[in-house]
């Protein structure tokens, strides 16, 4: 029986991902405190070594940094980092001495784009970017791939990263080319693929599940041309 | 390799003619704060901007001595230069280096943020507290420096963030997670400071930096990855090692009115270490 533990089950995504991997035939374990050492500890003896790691936290702290109040954005941006460093410190190394495993970043577009609204998240996320790609080219030679997939927009953080700054996240169903928010459905079927041996040899790469809302830049009026002809 | 000379005097210390019909230096009557100012890239940094008629703030913390040094040096450009010694670790020090600022100058213009440590460590060979270490020193403690200097840096008219940050922000290297996770978040810090900035004419750009030769680098652990990174620079760089006042050029064309139109840009200096 294969086993996978979702690190944050109070991520949006989180309850989709889980009834997924109970699908795909996981034992899945949510939840624990990483937010040290002892607590990701304690986790582990929980539920011993795993074969799916996913790392889902996702602190969140609306404020500008040249307006807000940066000891509270940076303990909350580093709140990510240390828990998925927590996370990955503790169930990597029985990863590598069992020689297979997988770990998942469930991460955002925010992680190359700014949100003029959430520094401590974004900021954050563009570390997890480089911790896992650093940790794709350690653990690769233990046969451990280490990927993430990059969630776009859902509904559930809308007000969590509107801004006046910025115009990407409000309107966003006109911004996304796909006419629609993300669902947790949509990062499950990314995390199943990713953790299938479909995926055997994808190794420190991101996967985009955005509908392509990350090229968004400027708005592009739509119009319906199913009727155009060629010039 | 203490001898080399790193540091020697720039073009561009002559009077530089401006389209007004004015001649001065490129930042002549800035007000800069360099962390990390006294030591390797940051004074390769500290001392252009000098040259070019900055006055800075070095901040240093491990080195002192070399960071009045480096001040004094600078002082022989004729502009202010002084050391301010502080702990980038510890939330107060980005309101303490901001007040020193002001009280030295009485404005900031220039703020590079250029600390950092990398003790060259892999994720099981990290204690919780170091690797928590190396993120407030290489990436929140630029964060409060920042928020603590908008302030000024948008009174200024034509304020400058420039952010060291490194080529192993984009590219992995397998030398240091801790540190290539700092700088990965840096680049982020970079783009969503240069969008907030917008308004207030403050530009804010990162230098990645490669291959550059230091005396050398704070908790180096020397350890086969020192050698073997060294037998891949020299594969890579047949060139040479870049030098701290490579980085220190592009600062000043960053900290200049010639880059006023530039902002949320990462440059590498890395004699194409890493090309892409």
């Amino acid at each position: 029986m294969r086993t996978a533990l979702i690190t944050d089950p109070t991520h949006p995504a989180a309850e989709a991902i889980a009834k997924r991997l109970r699908e795909d035939g996981y034992t899945v374990y949510e939840g624990g405190d990483f937010t040290t050492a002892q607590g990701a500890g304690e986790a582990f003896s929980r539920t011993g070594a795993v074969d799916a790691l996913i790392i889902s936290g996702h602190e969140e702290y609306r404020g500008l940094i040249s307006q807000g109040d940066a000891n509270a954005i940076a303990r909350a941006g580093n709140a990510n980092i240390m828990a998925a460093f927590h996370a990955a410190r503790q169930y990597g190394l029985p990863m590598m001495q069992q020689g297979r495993g997988s770990v998942i970043f469930l991460t955002s577009p925010h992680s190359m784009k700014p949100t003029c609204a959430n520094a401590a998240y974004s900021v954050s996320q563009g570390a997890l970017a480089m911790m896992m790609k650093e940790l794709a080219l350690y653990y690769g030679h233990y046969g451990i791939r280490v990927n993430s997939v990059s969630l776009g927009a859902m509904k559930e953080e809308e007000e969590m990263f509107f801004s006046e700054l910025a115009g990407g996240e409000y309107d966003a169903e006109t911004k996304i080319p796909l006419s629609r928010r993300a669902t947790g459905e949509d990062a499950a079927g990314a995390v199943s693929f990713l953790l299938s041996e479909d995926a055997a040899f994808v190794n420190g790469d991101t996967l985009s599940v955005d509908g392509g809302h990350f090229y968004y830049y400027f708005d592009r009026p739509y119009s319906d041309k199913k009727g155009a002809t060629l010039a | 390799m203490s001898t080399v000379d790193y540091y020697k005097e720039p073009f561009f210390t002559s009077q530089t003619a401006f389209p007004s019909g004015e001649t001065k230096k490129l930042l002549e009557g800035r007000n800069a704060i360099v962390t990390g100012g006294g030591k390797g890239i940051g004074k390769g940094i500290t001392l252009r901007l000098a040259a070019a008629g900055a006055n800075v703030l070095i901040v240093g913390c491990g080195n002192m001595a070399m960071a009045e040094a480096a001040a004094e040096e600078a002082r022989a450009f004729g502009v202010k230069a002084e050391a301010f010694r502080a702990d980038l670790a510890e939330e107060a020090s980005a309101e303490a280096i901001r007040d020193k600022a002001l009280q030295l100058f009485g404005g900031i213009d220039i703020l590079v943020s250029n600390a950092a440590y990398q003790p060259n460590l892999d994720i099981d060979e990290y204690t919780p507290e170091r690797f928590d270490q190396v993120m407030q020193i290489n990436l929140w403690s630029p964060l409060r420096l920042v928020s603590a200097c908008a302030p000024y840096l948008k009174d200024s008219g034509h304020g400058r963030v420039i952010f060291v940050s490194s080529v192993h922000g984009k590219r992995v290297a397998g030398f240091d997670i801790g540190y290539a996770t700092s700088k990965g978040g840096l680049q982020m810090l970079m783009r969503e400071a240069a969008a907030e900035l917008r308004p207030g004419n403050v530009t804010v750009n990162a230098i990645l930096p490669g291959g550059t030769a230091i005396e050398f680098k704070s908790g180096d652990t020397f350890t086969f990855k020192a050698e073997r990174r060294e037998r891949e620079r020299v594969y890579r760089n047949p060139a040479g090692q870049g030098t701290p006042g490579d980085n220190g050029n592009l600062a000043v064309f960053l900290a200049s009115d010639l880059a006023s139109y530039i902002t949320g840009v990462s440059i590498r200096v890395d004699g194409g270490l890493v090309l892409f």
